[in-house]
């Protein structure tokens, strides 16, 4: 029984969020981005930043913890319900595949090279060449001061 | 057979040469009904004995190539089990991209009546075994031939989504009364949608109308069944004419539908009215429903939705015009042969299992009534794989 109870405490211990996230973008974007911008950008609510410039969301990789973290963190969903969901716009016309990347160091790459880029990092990984728009924290959205 | 399969393989072909992202998406499903026999409201599922493969597999390709910056071509080929797998280009289209939100389609596009018609084959895209069948029946122009516009923006913490359609449809419908289908046209049609999200919930709602020529069906399932009638009656010709013209199919169509869903922590609740008819007709007016509530327990989600659709067959407005007893009783009579009382509602709990990415397993009970003597009380089951890639 004492066993059972310690399964039960070590389990309700455990944060369903073990990685906390930072979320970036192009140094050069001055865009202002919130909580609410960024859902509407990674659900394809629009495509566009404030400004009215085109912008291009990355993913870690499919099978990464982070991107699990990051669907649950910022959108509410599963990863297997956001590929659900994005479904629905690639056979609808409405969204090509979206982008994965392989690692942080891949994502600084792109998202540093590319003004247009949105992208999520590891929070314990140094932001070089990039705008840290804020993070995720323990499932909680914490903007940049 | 062979045509299908030269089909597919030019559809493939063309891809490849010209560099083309290709997506797929399928359902491999088994089911079976208790008891087993017709049901208006679930054609071709299920009908005949024992555990039935096909009625609800399918397989299709898409290829979307990119021509210019702005300009692509999306087709789309799909193989349905129920159709002997005869693959048919689904989709055809052509796309303009006016800006990063702002896009147009010219070609074969999906005409969604409801909210989610345009990925209801999609089967991996939502979390039931099928979409609710009181509101998603068989429609038989679930794609027309014209333009679509499409605009995504945000208002201050909203997204704000409208889609406009128009275009034209000649094909075949009814084939649930006859197997060759009856030859049916479609005109003017306008196809709106309008949907406002917020984070993690979404209100929307939709209408389409169309011009019908149904002449075919006139002649083919009404006047076969009124102009016997019509020869006992003491009228004048021009008052069995006004009859036959009021009973005509040959009119406007009109669909609408409203609804939303609601993502909150692990729950999700998500529902849609709709209402359609051919307007002043003998067509009687549908009205059907569904109401979902799914919980996650990642990687599984588990759905319970009830769904409920009928005719009404009390509502005689479209005789206001016809005076002679006689005449409002046999327009009466065949308003009520065509609508028999068919009010269905199932019951429906599916659980799906996320496999692995762009595979879940589903598996559904489902258990419900139509009031129609030959359906009554019904049961079944279904399990199969849906995918993406």
């Amino acid at each position: 029984m004492r066993l059972f109870m310690l399964f039960i405490a070590l389990l309700l211990s455990c944060s369903v969020y073990a990685t906390e996230l930072m979320l970036i973008a192009h140094p050069n974007n001055t865009n202002k981005l919130e909580q609410h911008s960024l859902i509407q950008l990674y659900l394809n609510k629009t495509s566009t930043f404030a400004d009215g410039s085109a912008a291009v969301i990355f993913h870690s990789a499919r099978d990464s913890e982070q991107h699990q973290q990051f669907c649950l963190s910022l959108l509410n969903l599963s990863a297997a319900q956001y590929q659900s969901y994005w479904s629905r716009l690639i056979f609808t016309g409405a969204a090509a595949r979206p982008h994965f990347v392989q690692n942080d160091a891949e994502m600084l790459k792109t998202v540093s090279n590319n003004k247009s880029a949105i992208g999520y990092i590891s929070a314990s990984t140094e932001p070089v060449n990039v705008r840290v728009i804020g993070y995720l924290h323990n499932g909680k959205w914490q903007a940049m001061p | 057979m062979l045509r299908n399969l030269t089909s597919v393989l030019l559809f493939l072909a063309c891809g490849v040469a010209a560099q083309t992202d290709i997506h797929g998406f399928g359902s491999v499903r088994a089911g079976k009904m208790l008891p087993k026999g017709e049901n208006p409201k679930l054609v071709d599922m299920y009908a005949s004995d024992g555990l039935i493969w096909r009625d609800e597999t399918l397989f299709a390709l898409q290829t979307t190539t990119d021509l210019q910056d702005s300009l692509r071509v999306t087709l789309q080929m799909m193989a349905k089990g129920s159709d002997d797998f005869s693959a048919k280009m689904s989709l055809a289209f052509l796309s303009y991209q006016l800006n990063p939100d702002m896009q147009i389609n010219f070609g074969r596009i999906a005409n969604p009546l409801f909210a989610q018609s345009d990925f209801q084959y999609v089967r991996y895209a939502h979390d039931y075994a099928r979409l609710p069948k009181a509101v998603y029946w068989n429609f038989d122009f679930e794609t027309i031939e014209g333009l679509s516009f499409e605009h995504k923006a945000t208002v201050k913490d909203f997204a704000v989504k409208y889609r406009l359609i128009t275009g034209d449809f000649s094909g075949k419908t009814f084939k649930s009364v006859r197997p060759e289908g009856v030859p049916i046209k479609m005109h003017n049609i306008i196809n709106g949608y309008l949907e406002l999200s917020r984070d993690y919930w979404t209100v929307f709602g939709g209408a389409m109308q169309a011009d019908g020529d149904g002449t075919a069906i006139d002649e083919q399932l009404i006047f076969p069944v009124v102009l016997p009638a019509l020869a006992n009656v003491n009228a004048s010709p021009a008052e069995k004419q006004q009859l036959l013209d009021t009973l005509s199919m040959s009119k406007r169509a009109r669909y609408y539908y409203f609804g939303g869903r609601l993502q909150f922590g692990d729950w999700k609740i998500e529902g849609e009215k709709t209402n359609y008819g051919i307007l002043n007709s003998a067509d009687p007016r549908n009205t059907a429903h569904y109401l979902a509530v799914s919980r996650r327990f990642d990687p599984f989600i588990l759905t319970y939705h009830h769904e409920w659709s009928m005719q009404d067959i009390n509502d005689l407005g479209f005789l206001r015009d016809i005076s002679h007893p006689a005449l409002r009783q046999i327009g009466t009579q065949v308003y009520q042969r065509l609508a028999t009382p068919n009010r269905f509602s199932m019951d429906v709990l599916t659980l799906r299992y996320d496999l692995q990415p762009g595979v879940s397993f589903k598996i559904d009970y489902m258990q419900g009534r139509d009031r129609q003597p030959k359906v009554d009380e019904f049961r079944g089951f279904s399990f199969g794989l849906d995918f993406v890639f």
